[in-house]
């Protein structure tokens, strides 16, 4: 619960505060991992949810599906006590960075709307704010809907997730997700060296 | 603008996104990042530093680490509205408003170019490098992971910190003159060349962790990662998302296990 307290604060590097890029998965990646025991496997994660990423970036209205998220719910699962095979914690990742865009950054975004239009009468009544309070107030809402997520992330999904791959590792759909994984780092160095091609 | 004033805003330059709204992009985070300046310099009386802060509140966006150099010459124009009559100060606050408008504008187009599309890839691309580097020397794999990890965030953070801090300065420093100051930076240069780096390193390190596929493990391998490579710039340039090509490769590799393909 201390990773994922620690993965829900780096989160909050990606957009809110800060954007020193710790919270990007290439880093968090290692670093997580080494907190739970494999930097390793943190490095593979974090490479692998970075190159599926690298590109996609909350601009202006844009939500993309969250990267940290995506990194760190990965490792979570894949690292620690009950810990899922990385050929579904990475895809599993994959799809609660999705969720988050969904389920907390969305309407995260619509209550700071809300919030706007609070000081904005307040400024307008010609009534003192404290900005850092908002400010503050907002990071912890964050904070705790990213907390949340994530722990109820690891509650239902890894059981679930080593259930999956109980059954599956046998079969050819354990053998694909097996490709997906090991084959991802490349179609995404395929990916980053499109986004750097000097013809845009 | 002095060293404490500056490391106050720049502290809270940090900050300017975390009040994003649809309504208002970073207006309150950037009211929030000037407010001790307004305090300090145009608090003749609370109406008119509410009313500076009210201003400086209002909608605005650019990228987020440009954002220090509008912050920077807001601060400025403000200083000399504090300053100036009440007739010239209305004349003031408008040239301030159209002037962050087109700056914000111009910033994103610079800023979003820069960081997001040529400097954030290529330091990905160079802590891959220095990992493969370290491996390639024989460094401890753990010690590789973290040392890239480092590489990536001092190669990303130094410049972005420098232009936060720097930003402040600038901006307080060219005021009106904004604009023409900034059209003397040779932008578009140095986006081609760190587009370009980064490039080169991308496929640098694919070429060679294809090659070490194909002479260490099997020549078809190498072929299938070189596929794969190629498979993930066609998937882009047509506008494939991550995903889906996640699941494609998933499909792909659970028919060819079916057929007898060994991963």
């Amino acid at each position: 619960m201390l990773a994922a307290g620690a993965v829900a604060a780096a989160e909050l590097d990606s957009t809110l505060a800060f954007q020193l890029m710790v919270s990007r998965p290439i880093v968090l990646g290692p670093l997580l991992g080494l907190a739970l025991g494999n930097p390793l496997v943190g490095a593979f994660v974090g490479l692998v949810v970075e190159l599926l990423s690298h590109d996609k970036i909350p601009i202006g209205g844009l939500i993309p599906a969250n990267a940290t998220v995506s990194a760190g719910a990965g490792l979570l699962l894949a690292l620690g006590p009950g810990a899922v095979a990385i050929p579904v914690a990475v895809p599993a990742g994959l799809f609660l960075g999705w969720l988050h865009e969904r389920a907390v950054d969305s309407p995260l975004r619509r209550r700071r709307g809300r919030v706007t239009l609070e000081i904005a009468a307040r400024l307008g009544r010609g009534e003192p704010v404290l900005l850092g309070g908002f400010v503050a107030r907002e990071l912890f809402v964050q904070f705790a809907a990213n907390l949340a997520l994530l722990a109820a992330a690891l509650v239902v999904m890894k059981p679930l997730g080593a259930l999956a791959w109980e059954v599956l590792a046998e079969t050819p759909l354990g053998s694909g997700l097996w490709a997906a994984v090991l084959i991802a780092p490349w179609f995404g160095a395929g990916m980053l060296a499109h986004s750097l091609r000097l013809s845009r | 603008m002095g060293f404490a004033m500056r490391a106050r805003l720049f502290w809270r330059s940090f900050f300017i996104q975390s009040l994003w709204s649809f309504e208002n992009m970073q207006g309150l985070g950037f009211g929030f990042c000037v407010e001790p300046w307004l305090r300090e310099r145009c608090g003749g009386s609370p109406q008119e530093e509410l009313a500076a802060l009210a201003r400086n509140c209002e909608q605005f966006n650019t990228q987020p680490y440009m954002a220090g150099l509008v912050a920077g010459m807001a601060c400025s124009l403000e200083e000399s509205a504090a300053a100036a009559s009440p007739e010239d100060r209305s004349a003031i606050v408008g040239r301030l408003r159209t002037l962050k408008t087109s700056a914000a504008g111009a910033l994103a187009a610079i800023g979003d170019a820069f960081f997001w599309g040529a400097w954030r890839p290529f330091c990905a691309a160079l802590a891959v490098a220095s990992g493969m580097v370290g491996i390639f020397l024989g460094a401890q794999p753990g010690a590789v992971v973290l040392a890239a990890a480092g590489c990536y965030v001092l190669a990303y953070g130094a410049p972005v910190l420098a232009l936060r801090w720097m930003g402040l300065g600038l901006g307080y420093r060219w005021g009106e003159r904004f604009a023409q100051e900034l059209a003397r930076f040779h932008w578009q240069k140095l986006i081609r060349a760190a587009r370009g780096a980064g490039l080169g390193l991308a496929l640098g390190c694919a070429g060679i962790g294809i090659f070490s596929i194909m002479s260490s493990a099997s020549l078809v391998r190498g072929v299938v990662v070189a596929a794969a490579v190629g498979g993930g710039w066609a998937a882009r340039a047509y506008g494939l998302s991550s995903r889906r090509l996640y699941g494609a490769v998933w499909l792909i590799g659970t028919v060819a296990a079916a057929a007898g393909w060994r991963w």
